[in-house]
């Protein structure tokens, strides 16, 4: 097996094989099964050594954190640069963080964090899009990703690994993301599709995916009968000629039925979402908050066989902190740092908690966790907030922090600087599809594997950007 | 899936057996004639030659490849030499006749030899870069890739032969080609696997290719001659063919050049098959029908030119009884030949039930009422299919449907803001309003392409106002008015159609003087934006500078004088009855929406590399299509008033594994909308959609704006694209889970005042209100079997509420209720 897929340009495949190629990984989804030249464009990218059991947790600050006050702290900084937080020094000489974070700085062998990264696009949609599809979009704040977003390839790539749990799971559709020309097929299965917020009908309000009355993968007792009576029924009412369909799209009907009949009935899957399975203990370890809970359930849909988890980490401020709950820390939404001292206690709670577990769990190896945002914070403090004159930062893509934990990664270090101010990558400036360039090696994804778009140009998962070797 | 990894790595030639079936002797004791292709070989320089096809004809008129049974005499010796494959290699320079025999019949080709003792000097353009491409070093993944790989670029499928040049003998310091010692050059040492190559071996050393490599090395990498020859046409013989199965064709690809020669050029162009399961196609031109029946295209690719041959595989043994297949217009008789020519028998006609939920559901987008499927049922006039169509096509229901599908390639989109309804809203109508009218398609599209205004004087201009930029008009309306998808060509020559990028500038220019003020809103999402044409404005080709005057795809260049709208231009070159793209494009896609292929598919890719599925069929249809005055319900009308379209899905003794002739008719999943509006039909609730008035259907939904878990999941299209793919009826997991566990669908299944409850509650007995449950919901009278099946089910359940909601859910998520079939 070739764990390197990256680097090797195989070429044109002879369009016999393309064609089994094809057939192999497309199974009875094909639908139109005859190739033609722009499939065959495709063929190019084959071969790849996938692999079956890698899985990432995002953990996204949607709204873009500021990378100045949680892991690129900059003391020496002019005043209206450094903010308010010190750095203090963690188990990892010369790997300093937030002040707000003192139980992740005895825990600093088991991650890492990247300074240097930074991309082009600085408006939030825009910049969801260009950070996790690795290609800037057409339209300025796109309400959707113009390009599949790394969720969405994976759980195409993958697709014939999936089993009894969706793939890809999130607890919220991303502002700028989705799954683009992959199609609705691909798009992160959201057990709560209806979006009531966990605090009330705010549609910036954490969404909980645990515990929700519908749509939810659990079926109830009683429910569970009814749909096995059905399904039983169906069978038997069902009876126009599969065959007749050439397409595969009929095939594919009844393997998604039985995939998602199993999906109810199975135990494990329904176990999989259930937190009241988790001891009280470990729940109060993670703290019993809406992050604490979402981390808590990431690790057990990992463990459940989810291979991309990712979760919204929004965050309700108290009123006179701000009025939003992302991460858009403007003068106008919120008092920055009065902010992240609400959050990073949470945050410092449930995310050593969960490195905790996967490394105990020895999931440390296969299970990537990553929190990042759509881009870093402008280093110079703003006032704008005309009533309050409060302190925030704007959008800044030119610079940002990436904070990283197991994935079978080397953890303990700090990859890349930036310059005094924190304005621009100084040491190991990359390009943010360097990031997207690691986790797709981890899972053995080709990113020369060649997407058409509607359009039916050929477009490749990534066109630059390389696994960042200090992890590797 | 053993047999994939056995075929990897084996180099196309020998993935034939080599026991090919030739001809038969019953066959050739048949033979009446024979002819050899060309008649006349010109040879030019001693490593030219020419392959030569001989082809038979049978007392059955059917023409066969015999080029690998011919034996050949050369007279006088010694001027050529002829391979066994018969590939004729010049020895030395004269004339000679080459006299070929088969079975007693015999045929002569002449051979001139020119300039036979030396190598014939070679240029770049013409040599070189050919190999480049059929190599795969240019092709996108590798060094044709905009940063190149490995630090070594070329030009996209090598359409900039001088950049490829310059890259090539003056790039990485020279060390490229050494002319000193050609061997050593780069070159040649890393596609041989000399040196690590991250493409692999691409080539061996013991190659004509390398060898041409060489010498062109060797004789000092010349560029080429002034007034050399350019390329201008490429000739693919045969450009039709019949093959039975396992049989070969030998083909032969002719290239000719601007000062009047021509050269043998099959194994320098890529050769490809556009469905190898049908024919396959090797390095030495020679196809072959590995098992399936059915036809398709090799094409050839040389330079920016393409050539097609069209190669048909019949069945062998047909069993099926060809039944009656009445013409009911041009289109059976197309439709007919091609099947005849296959040997593959249609399946009979549908039933009567079928036939009316199949063409309402195309023409109206919705399933037949209880009223309507008796009424049809018990009339007994011979023409009542046609009577049905013309009812449907001059419904209100055929406007919202239609309405619908112009709306999503025309982008019709809200983008989450407020103010842009009243325009989504305008723009809706006047598009139903245009379908329902009875407007001409090239006036529909006119008043589309040369809108100005805003939204509220010219609702058109929506469009304008959506798709915003530039290229995305090129774009857009080459993709849905002329079935093109010519993005290739904003940065590069399409690699598989002769369009440059001066070409696409050409399109471009048309609306060069489109600008838009006004409006509100944030940048992307503006409202009521005002579109207007500017005093002048040009488009200039991105690699000369040079100002690109509008004109069409091959048509006329126009002169814009100031203040005028070339736009109007640019509709007229579309419009005209010649035009190639502009009513096969709309008729191709007026055929997909009847029959869930079209004849050319994907619907919005003609071009001459991707041929019709049945090339005097989509003629005629565009033919038919003008001579109406561009009428689209009359298009409709035909095509489901055929015969073709009236036959049953299921399948005789020889068609379940037909595709594309249109033996049978193929079952097409309901669209999201439609299948919505089916469920609220069946279960008798509605589902409202915000801002809208309580019994709007999902069909007639404006703008994409109407936010509905339903809709997304069953591939309702985001609209972001001028793409019908964009609209995905491929069935996923999260629909599976939708409607399994989803209170939304349940909902109306068991509500309480829902169709199931009322039925359960309803007088009569149990078999009257089964009957009544599946005509309503699979538009057919119910077999007595499954009337027994049901009432056996329904007194297993104790509560009769229960028991007609799971029959009701059950017959809703049948392939049968899911389908149009």
């Amino acid at each position: 097996m070739n764990q390197n897929p990256l680097g090797r340009c195989p070429g044109p495949v002879d369009r016999r094989d393309f064609l089994k190629i094809g057939g192999l990984s497309l199974g009875a989804l094909g639908g139109g099964f005859e190739p033609n030249l722009a499939q065959l464009l495709a063929a190019e990218a084959a071969g790849e050594a996938l692999r079956n059991d890698f899985s990432v947790i995002l953990f996204w600050a949607n709204g873009g954190p500021s990378h100045l006050d949680t892991f690129d702290l900059k003391p020496k900084a002019p005043v209206e640069y450094r903010g308010e937080f010190q750095p203090i020094a963690t188990r990892v000489p010369g790997m300093d963080i937030c002040e707000l974070l003192p139980r992740l700085a005895t825990m600093a062998d088991k991650f890492s964090v990247v300074r240097s990264l930074f991309h082009n696009r600085n408006e939030h949609s825009g910049g969801t899009c260009r950070f996790l599809s690795g290609y800037t979009p057409t339209a300025a704040n796109p309400a959707d990703a113009e390009y599949p977003e790394l969720g969405s390839v994976v759980a195409n790539r993958l697709e014939e690994q999936v089993r009894d749990i969706p793939l890809f799971v999130a607890n919220t559709k991303f502002y700028g993301g989705g799954p683009a020309y992959l199609g609705a097929a691909y798009s992160a299965f959201m057990p709560n599709a209806k979006s009531v917020t966990s605090t009330g009908n705010n549609s910036y309000d954490p969404v909980p995916i645990f515990g929700s009355k519908q749509g939810d993968l659990s079926a109830r007792d009683n429910a569970l009968l009814a749909l096995k009576k059905r399904n039983s029924l169906l069978s038997e009412f069902d009876v126009f000629r599969r065959a007749l369909d050439r397409s595969g799209s009929m095939d594919a009907l009844d393997k998604f039925r039985r995939r998602a009949l199993d999906m109810l009935v199975s135990p494990r899957t329904a176990r999989a979402f259930d937190l009241t399975k988790e001891p009280k203990e470990v729940l109060r370890r993670y703290g019993d908050t809406h992050w604490g809970r979402s981390l808590l359930l990431s690790r057990r849909l990992v463990e459940h066989g989810v291979r991309f988890v990712q979760m919204q980490a929004t965050f309700r401020l108290k009123k006179e902190t701000g009025r939003t709950s992302n991460w858009d820390d403007h003068s106008v939404n919120a008092n920055i740092f009065g902010a992240y001292r609400e959050r990073m206690p949470v945050f410092d709670t449930a995310v050593p908690a969960l490195i905790e577990d996967l490394y105990e769990r020895g999931l440390n190896e296969r299970v990537l966790f990553i929190f990042c945002g759509e881009f870093g914070r402008t280093p110079k403090i703003a006032h704008q907030d005309k009533k309050t004159k409060r302190p925030g930062r704007d959008h800044w893509a030119r610079a940002m922090s990436i904070f990283l934990s197991g994935g079978g990664l080397k953890m303990g270090q700090v990859i890349g600087e930036t310059n005094a101010r924190g304005e621009d990558p100084a040491q190991r400036m990359m390009n943010s599809n360097c990031l997207l360039s690691t986790i797709y090696h981890r899972f053995g994804v080709n990113t020369d594997h060649v997407f058409h778009d509607n359009t039916g140009r050929p477009v490749p998962i990534l066109t630059d950007g390389e696994p960042i070797r200090e992890l590797i | 899936m053993s047999r994939l990894f056995a075929v990897i790595g084996l180099l196309p030639l020998l993935a034939f057996p080599l026991s090919a079936a030739g001809p038969t002797p019953d066959q050739l004791r048949s033979l009446e004639r024979i002819a050899v292709h060309p008649p006349l070989v010109q040879l030019v320089g001693r490593d030219d030659h020419r392959q030569l096809v001989i082809t038979g004809w049978l007392a059955d008129k059917q023409p066969i490849d015999l080029t690998r049974t011919a034996r050949v005499v050369i007279d006088p010796p010694g001027v050529v030499e002829v391979t066994r494959s018969l590939n004729v290699l010049p020895r030395s320079s004269g004339q000679a006749v080459i006299r070929v025999e088969v079975a007693g019949q015999t045929v002569q080709a002449r051979v001139v030899v020119r300039g036979g003792e030396t190598p014939r000097p070679l240029n770049f353009t013409n040599d070189i870069a050919p190999l480049l491409t059929r190599l795969g070093c240019n092709s996108g993944g590798c060094h044709g890739k905009s940063t190149g790989r490995g630090g070594f670029r070329l030009s996209l499928f090598g359409h900039h032969p001088e950049w490829d040049y310059e890259w090539i003998t003056q790039g990485a310091r020279g060390r490229r080609v050494f002319t000193a010692a050609p061997a050593a050059s780069l070159l040649l040492r890393k596609p041989t696997m000399q040196v690590p190559h991250g493409g692999g071996r691409r080539l061996r050393m013991d190659s004509p290719e390398y060898a041409l490599l060489l010498r062109w090395i060797a004789s000092g990498t010349r560029w080429s001659r002034a007034g050399e020859p350019k390329l201008v046409r490429l000739e693919l013989f045969p450009s039709i063919a019949t093959l039975s199965k396992g049989q070969r064709q030998q083909l032969s690809v002719t290239a000719f050049y601007s000062d009047g020669s021509s050269r043998d050029v099959t194994r320098v162009v890529e050769l490809r098959s556009n469905d190898t399961t049908i024919i396959e196609v090797d390095e030495a031109g020679v196809a072959r029908a590995p098992e399936r029946t059915g036809e398709t295209a090799v094409i050839a690719l040389l330079q920016g030119q393409a050539a097609v041959s069209r190669l048909a595989v019949p069945l062998e043994n047909p069993k099926a009884k060809w039944p009656s297949f009445p013409v009911e217009n041009f289109i059976d008789g197309h439709v007919e030949r091609k099947l005849l020519g296959l040997r593959v028998a249609p399946s009979s006609l549908c039933d009567d039930a079928t036939f009316l939920r199949r063409v309402t559901l195309h023409l109206a987008g919705r399933v037949p009422r209880i009223e309507e499927i008796e009424g049809f049922l018990g009339d007994v006039r011979p023409d009542k299919r046609k009577r049905a169509v013309r009812r449907l096509l001059h419904s209100a229901d055929y406007a919202d449907f239609f309405a619908l599908k112009w709306s999503d390639l025309l982008r019709n989109k809200r983008r989450g803001q407020k103010d842009r309804i009243p325009g989504t809203i305008t723009f809706h109508r006047w598009i139903r309003n245009a379908v329902a009218s009875g407007m001409p398609y090239d006036q529909f599209v006119r008043s589309i392409l040369t809108a100005t205004g805003n939204v509220s004087v010219s609702p058109p201009a929506q469009w304008y106002a959506e798709v915003r930029y530039l290229d995305r008009y090129v774009d857009d309306s080459a993709q849905v008015f002329l079935g093109l998808r010519i993005g290739c060509a904003r940065c590069h020559h399409h690699p598989f159609e002769n369009i440059t990028q001066e070409d696409y500038y050409g399109l471009a220019a048309f609306f060069a003087r489109i600008d838009r003020r006004g409006g509100v809103g944030v940048a992307e999402r503006r409202s009521n934006e005002t579109v207007f044409v500017k005093a002048s404005g040009q488009v200039k080709h991105p690699l000369t500078g040079k100002v690109v005057p509008p004109h069409g795809l091959g048509g006329p260049v126009v002169n814009v004088p100031p203040y005028a709208d070339p736009r109007h231009q640019l509709v007229d070159w579309m419009a005209t009855p010649e035009n190639p793209y502009f009513a096969r494009s709309f008729v191709n896609r007026m055929w997909a929406h009847c029959f869930g292929r079209g004849l050319v598919e994907p619907i919005d890719d003609l071009r001459i590399t991707n041929p019709a599925s049945n090339p005097p069929l989509l003629e005629a249809l565009a033919r038919d299509f003008v001579k109406s005055g561009f009428d689209m319900r009359h298009v409709l009308e035909r095509l489901t008033t055929s015969t073709t379209y009236q036959l049953a899905t299921t399948a005789n003794a020889d068609n379940l594994d037909e595709t594309q002739a249109h033996s049978r008719f193929y079952p097409q999943r309901l669209t999201a909308e439609v299948l919505l509006d089916a469920v609220d039909f069946v279960t008798d609730r509605k589902t409202g959609f915000g801002g809208l008035p309580t019994g709007t259907r999902a069909v007639q939904l404006p703008d994409e704006g109407y936010s509905n878990t339903f809709l997304k999941l069953f591939g309702r299209p985001p609209r972001e694209s001028a793409c019908e793919c964009e609209r995905s009826s491929s069935p996923s997991l999260s629909q599976s889970l939708f409607v399994l566990n989803d209170a939304f669908l349940l909902g109306k299944v068991f509500h309480a005042e829902g169709r199931a409850a009322r039925i359960a509650r309803a007088p009569g007995d149990h078999s009257q209100r089964v009957r009544r449950l599946f005509l309503l919901t699979l538009s057919r009278p119910a077999t007595e079997q499954e009337v027994e099946k049901a009432i056996k089910y329904i007194s297993s359940e104790a509560d009769a509420k229960t028991a007609y909601g799971n029959l009701l859910w059950v017959l809703i998520n049948t392939k049968e209720f899911l389908y149009n079939h």
